[in-house]
Formats: C-alpha cells, sequence, structure tokens
C-alpha cells in the first residue's frame, strides 16, 4: 500500500480517545469483532496490535487469517467522527523473542498485571475513509439516485 | 517408459501437492512437519549470522541429532506465526531442507526454492550465567521459544539389560553428550532452584517448565526412586513461585495410582504425560520391550486413564512416534492401515479424557532402527489431523502441551484454532 495514509493515521491512533475495532471470522464464517487496545503504526507502515488474551475469538481469528492468508477489517474512529476503514492481512504472529519480551514489559507498565498472548503484524493491504461527512459528499456526487426527492423539493 | 511410469507411480508428493491436497491444514504446520520429517542442514551463509548474544546454540539435550554429532549450530527454528518447529542437522545426503540467507532474509529452502523466512530461537539470559557451585546453568536446565526444560537424568535403566526403545538413542548420546560437553550425569537441587530462579528474571520469556528424564526401575515398588526424584525436583522448583501449583509438565513412566497421587499432592505438577510411544500391543511389546517388560501396554493405557482422575480432564496426555509404526519388519504393512488402527487406540484413550500427540519419528543413528525410515509427509498430515480431530469429538483441551507451551507437536499445534 501506499505510504500516503501514514501520518492520517499515524496521527489518529495517537489521539486519545480514538477507538480501534477489529473485525475477523472464524473457519466457518462466524464473524467477530473486537476492541483494538493497543494498535500502532510501525516505521515500514504495518499495524502493530498486541493482543493480551490468548483465549480470545480475535486471536484465534487472527491466527487463522494469517495460516489460511485471509484479510481482516479495522475501523478507526476518532472523537472529532473522522473514521478509516482498513483491510489489513496478519503476516506475522510473535510469541516470544525480543520484540515480543518488550512489548510484554510495556503493557504491563500501562495495564498493570497482564499478561501479553502476542504481537501481532498486520500489512495494510487498503485504506478508505468512511467519516460520515466526507461519505456522504462523495455519494451525492456519484449516485444522484441515492436520493429522496422531498431533498431537491421547490 | 515401464521404469518412468514405475518411478512417477513411486514418487512420494512433494510438499506443495501435500499442501494442495488439505486445504484444510495449515500450509505452515504441514511445512513444520516436513521440516521435521527430513531435518535441516545449515548452509555458512546461515552460520555465519548466527549471533551468541542474541540466538541459541544446540545445548544439552535427551536425544542425539540426525548427523550424529554434537556441533555448536543454532537450537532450532520459529516460523513467522510464531509456530515452533524442533528440528536437527541432517546430513545433506538425506535431502534435509537448507537453512540459508538470501536476499538478506533467514529463510528455509528446498531444491533452491525460498519455502519460507525463519528465525532462530532466542537465546534466554541466564544461559551465561553459572549456579553458585560453578555448573553452568544452560547444562542445567535448557530452553525453548517459550518453555524451561529440565531433563534430571539422562540415563534409562530399561537398557540395563538391552530392552531400551528401538527408535531412542537415550543412553548413547547421554555418553557421548558427557564426554563432549561435561554435562552432569544427575542433577543436583539447589542448581535447579537457583537456574529456575535465574531463568524468572526474564520477563515474558517463559510460560511453562517441562521435566521429562530416562526411565528409573528401582526402589520399594517399580519406579518408586523415579517418583522420589521427581517430587524433590518440583519441590526444587516450587521454591521459586508464590503459588503452590505452577505451570508444568511432568513426561515419565507411566506410573501407579499411589505414585502419580504423591505428584500431584506434594508438589506444584498441573499435568502429566507418559509416552506410550506407539498404538498397537504387539508392536509396543516389540518395539519398547522395556516398558512391555516393566508395565505392559494395557496396564500403561489404564495408568493413563487413572491419571485423569488425578489431574483432571485436559490435564494429561500421551505421547507417540509417529511412524514408527511401520517400522519393519513388523510394522504395519500400509500407511493406510497404520493410520487406521493408531487412530483407533487413540480414540479409546480419548474417550476417556487421555489426548494422544504425534512426535515426528527422527532416525537416529545410535538408535536400534537406525537404518529405518520414517514415514510420508501425507501420513503425518493425515495423523495430525486425525488426533486434533479426536480433541474436538471429545471435546478435550490440551493447553500445557500446544503450540506455545511445547511445540513438538503439530497435532497440537491446530488447536490455535479452536
Amino acid at each position: 500500500m501506499s505510504n500516503s495514509w501514514n501520518e492520517e493515521l499515524k496521527t489518529i491512533l495517537t489521539t486519545p480517545g480514538t477507538v480501534a475495532l477489529l473485525a475477523t471470522i472464524n473457519g466457518d464464517g462466524t464473524p467477530h469483532a473486537a476492541v483494538m487496545e493497543f494498535v500502532s503504526l510501525a516505521e515500514n507502515g504495518t499495524l502493530e496490535y498486541l493482543e493480551l488474551l490468548e483465549s480470545s475469538h480475535s486471536y484465534r481469528n487472527l491466527n487463522a487469517s494469517l495460516w489460511f492468508s485471509k484479510t481482516v477489517a479495522i475501523l478507526i474512529s476518532n472523537p472529532d467522527g473522522n473514521r478509516y476503514l482498513i483491510t489489513g492481512k496478519p503476516v506475522k504472529i510473535s510469541i516470544s523473542g525480543s520484540t515480543f519480551e518488550e512489548r510484554y514489559v510495556w503493557i504491563r507498565e500501562q495495564r498493570g498485571d497482564v499478561d501479553l498472548a502476542a504481537v501481532c503484524i498486520i500489512e495494510i493491504i487498503d485504506v478508505v475513509e468512511e467519516t460520515f461527512a466526507v461519505r456522504f459528499a462523495q455519494q451525492e456526487a456519484d449516485r444522484p439516485f441515492y436520493t429522496h426527492l422531498d431533498r431537491i423539493a421547490r | 517408459m515401464t521404469k518412468s511410469i514405475v518411478t512417477t507411480q513411486n514418487r512420494e508428493p512433494d510438499l506443495d501437492e501435500i499442501i494442495a491436497r488439505y486445504p484444510d491444514i495449515p500450509p505452515l504446520i504441514i511445512t513444520k512437519i516436513d521440516v521435521q520429517r527430513r531435518g535441516v542442514h545449515y548452509t555458512e551463509r546461515a552460520l555465519q549470522i548466527m549471533d551468541d548474544a542474541k540466538h541459541q546454540r544446540r545445548s544439552a539435550a535427551l536425544f542425539g541429532a540426525r548427523d550424529g554429532k554434537v556441533t555448536p549450530v543454532p537450537e532450532s527454528l520459529v516460523f513467522r506465526d510464531g509456530t515452533t518447529v524442533l528440528t536437527d542437522p541432517t546430513p545433506v545426503e538425506g535431502n534435509p531442507y537448507h537453512v540459508d540467507v538470501i536476499d538478506g532474509l533467514l529463510v528455509i529452502t528446498d531444491q533452491g526454492k525460498v519455502i519460507e523466512e525463519v528465525e532462530y530461537w532466542p537465546v534466554p539470559d541466564y544461559f551465561t550465567k553459572q549456579t553458585s557451585a560453578g555448573t553452568p546453568m544452560k547444562f542445567v536446565v535448557t530452553a525453548r521459544p517459550q518453555r524451561l526444560e529440565i531433563s534430571p537424568s539422562s540415563y534409562c535403566h530399561f537398557w540395563n539389560n538391552d530392552k531400551g526403545c528401538k527408535y531412542c538413542d537415550i543412553v548413547n548420546y547421554f555418553k557421548q553428550e558427557k564426554s563432549e560437553l561435561g554435562v552432569p550425569a544427575k542433577l543436583n537441587f539447589t542448581d535447579i532452584t537457583e537456574t529456575i530462579g535465574e531463568a524468572l528474571k526474564q520477563p515474558g520469556r517463559f510460560s511453562t517448565i517441562c521435566m521429562t528424564a530416562g526411565s528409573d526401575t528401582r526402589g520399594a515398588e517399580p519406579f518408586d526412586n523415579e517418583v522420589d526424584y521427581y517430587v524433590n525436583l518440583l519441590q526444587a522448583i516450587g521454591k521459586n513461585f508464590t503459588t503452590r501449583k505452577f505451570p508444568s509438565q511432568l513426561i515419565s513412566t507411566a506410573l501407579t495410582e499411589k505414585q502419580l497421587r504423591r505428584l500431584y499432592e506434594e508438589t506444584g505438577l498441573m499435568s502429566y504425560t507418559s509416552d506410550i510411544e506407539v498404538l498397537n500391543e504387539k508392536l509396543f511389546n516389540w518395539i519398547c520391550p522395556g516398558k512391555a517388560e516393566w508395565i505392559g501396554y494395557k496396564e500403561w493405557q489404564q495408568r493413563l486413564i487413572r491419571a485423569v482422575d488425578i489431574f483432571g480432564r485436559g490435564n494429561v496426555n500421551t505421547g507417540i512416534v509417529g511412524g514408527v509404526e511401520l517400522a519393519q519388519p513388523h510394522g504395519f504393512g500400509s500407511e493406510d492401515e497404520a493410520l487406521q488402527r493408531t487412530l483407533e487406540e487413540a480414540e479409546y484413550l480419548a474417550s476417556y479424557g487421555v489426548s494422544t500427540v504425534l512426535m515426528v519419528w527422527v532416525v537416529r543413528p545410535k538408535s536400534f532402527f537406525s537404518d529405518q525410515k520414517n514415514a510420508s509427509l501425507d501420513y503425518y498430515v493425515r495423523l495430525a489431523r486425525g488426533l486434533q480431530g479426536l480433541r474436538l469429538k471429545y471435546d478435550l483441551s490440551m493447553d500445557f502441551d500446544d503450540y506455545r507451551r511445547c511445540g513438538n507437536h503439530a497435532d497440537s499445534d491446530l488447536l490455535r484454532l479452536v
């Protein structure tokens, strides 16, 4: 993916009050969504997600997505209503090694006595701005039939 | 022409063909199985990027490598999904995968084709330290990426009357390690307490402790000495924890209910494994004559089943040396028959709450079976899928022996999906 979104994503991901949701599916197609509390944009343009629950559906589904080359969706929304929908592909899951141990120490400094299951690296395939005002303006311009008549009546 | 057709028919399907044949099994896990099955050869380039400050070299182990040497090559590999691959150096003429550096990345290759990016196992901080008695800690407790491993004695008493398991090289390899590395014959408990304490100073590094050793038939009742040793060992380890129980696995001889109760009640042990090695009575008697002489196949099964009452469902399992059931001249005549008969026996155990896990048979040069050949990749994939299928059917968890806390069983890697 081009790096054109990187600065915007980095800004929004570090804005207090920003919420990120991870949407995955399991092997039989059942969807699942969870809040991603600890997600950041790495220098190489990938997302780094810290999974704290080894027993979570998200972790299993991320693992399955990596194993079977499936994609996941991440919706990021900041308090001003700016939203971005990311399509990504899990490419690495670290459960040991220096990066894992650094993040393990960091997360425990942030959250106290919690555990870390994995450091998940998600490659960004596509980013679509989902901010309502932007999407609505696009729709008005591109899909004129999607308009109720009373909105344009004299 | 006829010759060419015969060759094609006899050719084993390669990795890509097997991956295509089993779309429900992750390609990385199939690759892991094949790397374990065929072993690895480290190229000079791969050895040059080995960094002792970061990577773990081969250390003391229970079993020898396929090349019959004790060499300071990397301990083993990790895949990009975190999967641990336990494999060992193999002579090039044995057709191993190659570990190489291509375009700056550490990879495994097959006939020059890049298969996967890999990493070396990380070396734990305590490996450079010594106990107060001066013993190198890496000889006291070895390590996997998330597991501490203690092999308190590398001697197996089944070998006393030449009744060691026929695929095993434990005593021969122990003699080699003792002379070439100076690995102590038996560990002392103070060294163990100190080494575990030091290992736990590295946050996030370890999630379980596993103990295993050769069988010790001695004692008032057979194997009482082995139990005494493990009780003392586990109590020495337990001094490092604030909780009475700690994530741990003991892989031992099949013990009596009385012996197992002692282990459970007097120590922090949380799970129990006793490897039956081959799931067929006739083959067990042939391949594991010491186990057959001292305990017997049916009693081995019953002891595993009784262990579930003590350690709980999901906390007891048994290991098989996958493929050894095809050893000749007495093994099964076809992989189809071997698979069916093995899974039938595994299902009997699963119905009583005992999981079975697969270890890919490594034909070791210092074992009785040194001239045999392990099974096809297709067989191992079907076996792994079958064993995991039984866990799903009988709703058996196995957190103590999975991808993170062990890493040696392709079938239990599949638990990551459920």
